[in-house]
């Protein structure tokens, strides 16, 4: 049994008279990385404020290590917000140590922390540069490692990659990887789903305010590869396909047709093995493949069905 | 306690690092010296251009016409031709002469004429002096006399000096409305300041970091504070350079001549001023009264998305404080300082902090100043609440400028 560090329940929040937040629950275990997915105005952005204190719930509970979330938890959380910011004037030195001495670490521990960081994205000339001087790029990894200083428990990073070239978003996403390998709790808010599919353990899918998806990456996946085969058949017995698309047992949808082969969609209704033996009357078999939609199909769909 | 202290080391840092307040500090007294020194400069020029640029007609004897010479040797003369006195009038007006001299004591004719440029009153007596030599002359009065007479030394005019009263209320009108115009400055130089912090932070979305990790009102009071502190700091250093201008400009000035025991008894006015009294006034109610506004300023910062936008929500602000440094010159300057009005404006915060510390000069009762003191403290106390609870809301809205009724809204909002 894995350890729960954040359950969070039944979150009520609302702006005036809009909802933005109905009644959201949902834990999340030591160590693993947790997507956040929604579009744009779901809610994400007023759940990450209220974890990170910034606003408060109208209602539900937050705890954080079995319990209430307080101001003081603070110094053990970092966030990286989706709207980057540092001081344009101060350098990068003088920057992390105001953000790491506000965060409770003392000046020699902001230091070196920063020196770690800046030796490992090999950028330790840049100690002494002001943001203003950097390009978009450069200032977002200086972001990231104020973001992390702290070496915090739970780490909340609203869209991480945005703002970074392919090449440093992945240098980005193997050390949020390396250390949720070290025990590091990390909430990946995105609504750019592949991104998730890649990095997270597990992920809840927020619509309305609502939470309309739930589980472990490969949970969600299982649950909806079972529906759906795709086939391909050569050579088919036009009488047999009639009968077989008439077949209530299945839900089926061409999806091509053309002289040399047919491709089939079919949800099963019965038994595998029924589906398989039916088929098999339809023609010459190319390919039986359970259908496994990639994540963005699976979240369209449900905030579709939603 | 510790995370407010960071945060008014950083924005003090920033604050006193900048050019701009380093300029602000050292380069705007050399400027504002600069400038009077140019004044000055080109006033005492004109009046010594005054008498190059007169031309006079004379139509009089050469006696006269060398006198006039001689008094004033910068005035041109032109030697009119006999002409009556009409058409001489009619000449100068028609010409470009500034003035006539029409005189000749033989004929009992003395005229002059012209505009407000010519020396009238030493024209005046040249002629008259003219005059009188010839009745003198005219009545056979023995020439040693005459000559005594035209030799006779001048009455001797002495002004009355000016009373030491007059000079002291001159140099305490001229630190009140220095100190009134200083601490409106420093209010809206250093009010600016705290807005505009707010808005780059609002900007550059550092702000989402900050209050995840302190809260807005400690954020708020911590810019305040650090704002406050420099701008005390620059107040220190002018009053220090300003005390080292007056000490250099009265060692420069000669010690005997003409003014100088005018200026040595300005000077004496000026060094018996309490400085420390004067300067713990100022510190009291420019941050009081910086406090009271800033927090309005804070709130605009806090409301709008650019400086463009705070234009219309600025003018408010800077209303009362313009009055208040008109109320102190009209009623403590040039009225009565302990009047009725003077002390009611004293006492009312949004001018108290401008017509306090003029009246303080004149010497004002300590209960008045505590009570003026006591009222800006509740009423910034207020102001920093109300502009913390609309500072909370506004640094986290984006999008459009919101209206007055949004923010009073926001005063009242859960967050």
């Amino acid at each position: 049994m894995q350890e729960i560090i954040l359950d969070i329940q039944n979150l009520h929040k609302s702006y005036g008279s809009k909802m933005a937040l109905k009644g959201v629950s949902l834990q999340i275990n030591k160590g693993t990385i947790y997507g956040l997915i929604g579009q744009n105005g779901a809610g994400k952005t007023t759940l990450i404020r209220i974890l990170n204190q910034i606003i408060e719930a109208d209602r539900g509970n937050v705890f954080f290590n079995g319990k209430p979330l307080t101001a003081r938890d603070i110094k053990t959380l970092g966030y990286l917000p989706e709207e980057r910011g540092l001081y344009k004037n101060m350098t990068i030195e003088e920057q992390a140590l105001y953000f790491g001495q506000l965060k409770g670490m003392t000046k020699m521990e902001a230091k070196n922390q920063l020196n770690y960081w800046l030796d490992r994205f090999d950028i330790t000339t840049w100690k002494n540069k002001k943001i203003q001087d950097l390009s978009k790029g450069m200032a977002q990894k200086v972001q990231f490692i104020i973001t992390v200083l702290n070496q915090p428990n739970l780490l909340i990073l609203d869209e991480p990659f945005s703002g970074f070239d392919p090449l440093n978003a992945q240098l980005i996403a193997d050390e949020i990887k390396n250390l949720a390998q070290q025990g590091t709790t990390v909430i990946f808010s995105s609504h750019r789903m592949e991104s998730v599919a890649d990095m997270c353990d597990a992920l809840s899918l927020i619509h309305n305010g609502e939470i309309i998806l739930q589980g472990s990456i490969s949970e969600i996946q299982k649950k909806y590869a079972k529906e759906i085969y795709e086939i391909h058949l050569v050579n088919t017995h036009k009488e047999q396909l009639a009968t077989f698309l008439n077949n209530n047992a299945y839900s089926t949808l061409i999806v091509e047709d053309n002289k040399q082969e047919l491709k089939l969609e079919v949800t099963k209704v019965t038994t595998e093995r029924n589906l398989l033996q039916d088929i098999l009357k339809l023609g010459e078999l190319k390919l039986y493949k359970q259908y496994i939609p990639s994540l963005q199909e699976i979240f369209i769909k449900t905030i579709e069905n939603a | 306690m510790h995370k407010l202290l960071l945060i008014i080391k950083r924005e003090f840092l920033t604050k006193v690092r900048s050019k701009a307040y380093l300029v602000l500090i050292f380069l705007s007294p050399l400027l504002m010296l600069g400038m009077f020194a140019a004044i000055f400069y080109f006033a005492s020029k004109e009046e010594k251009a005054k008498d190059n640029q007169i031309t006079l007609l004379t139509i009089t004897t050469p006696e006269i016409n060398q006198d006039i010479y001689k008094q004033h040797p910068a005035i041109y003369i032109e030697k009119g031709s006999a002409v009556s006195f009409k058409q001489a009038i009619q000449l100068v007006d028609d010409t470009s002469y500034n003035g006539l001299i029409y005189a000749n004591p033989a004929l009992k004719i003395m005229e002059i004429y012209g505009d407000k440029n010519i020396p009238f009153l030493s024209l005046k007596s040249i002629l008259e002096k003219h005059k009188r030599n010839y009745l003198l002359h005219q009545n056979k009065i023995d020439e040693a006399v005459i000559t005594q007479l035209s030799n006779m030394t001048p009455v001797k005019i002495t002004h009355k000096k000016e009373s030491e009263n007059e000079i002291k209320k001159w140099v305490k009108g001229t630190v009140a409305v220095g100190a009134g115009y200083l601490v409106m400055m420093f209010v809206i130089i250093y009010g600016n300041s705290v807005m505009r912090s707010i808005i780059e932070e609002k900007n550059s979305r550092v702000i989402e970091i900050m209050i995840c990790t302190v809260k807005p009102f400690q954020l708020l009071l911590g810019k305040i504070i650090g704002n406050a502190l420099a701008g005390l700091l620059q107040f220190f250093i002018w009053g220090f350079l300003l005390l080292i201008g007056l000490f250099l400009i009265e060692s420069s000035f000669p010690s005997t001549g003409g003014e100088a025991e005018k200026i040595a008894q300005i000077f004496t006015v000026i060094w018996d001023i309490n400085y420390v009294q004067i300067g713990i006034s100022f510190a009291f109610f420019f941050l009081s009264g910086y406090l009271l506004y800033s927090s309005f300023y804070a709130s605009v910062g806090a409301a709008v998305n650019s400086e463009t936008d705070t234009q219309q929500f600025v003018h408010p602000i800077l209303l009362p404080l313009m009055f208040a440094v008109y109320i102190g010159i009209v009623t403590v300057v040039n009225g009565n300082p302990n009047g009725s009005t003077a002390t009611l404006f004293s006492f009312i915060p949004f001018t108290s902090p401008i017509v306090m510390l003029m009246r303080i000069p004149y010497g004002v009762p300590t209960w008045q100043i505590i009570l003026s003191l006591a009222l800006l403290l509740v009423s910034f106390i207020t102001t920093v609440y109300l502009a913390s609870r609309i500072y909370r809301i506004g640094i986290l809205s984006y999008g459009n400028k919101p209206k007055i009724k949004q923010l009073i809204k926001w005063m009242f909002q859960k967050q």
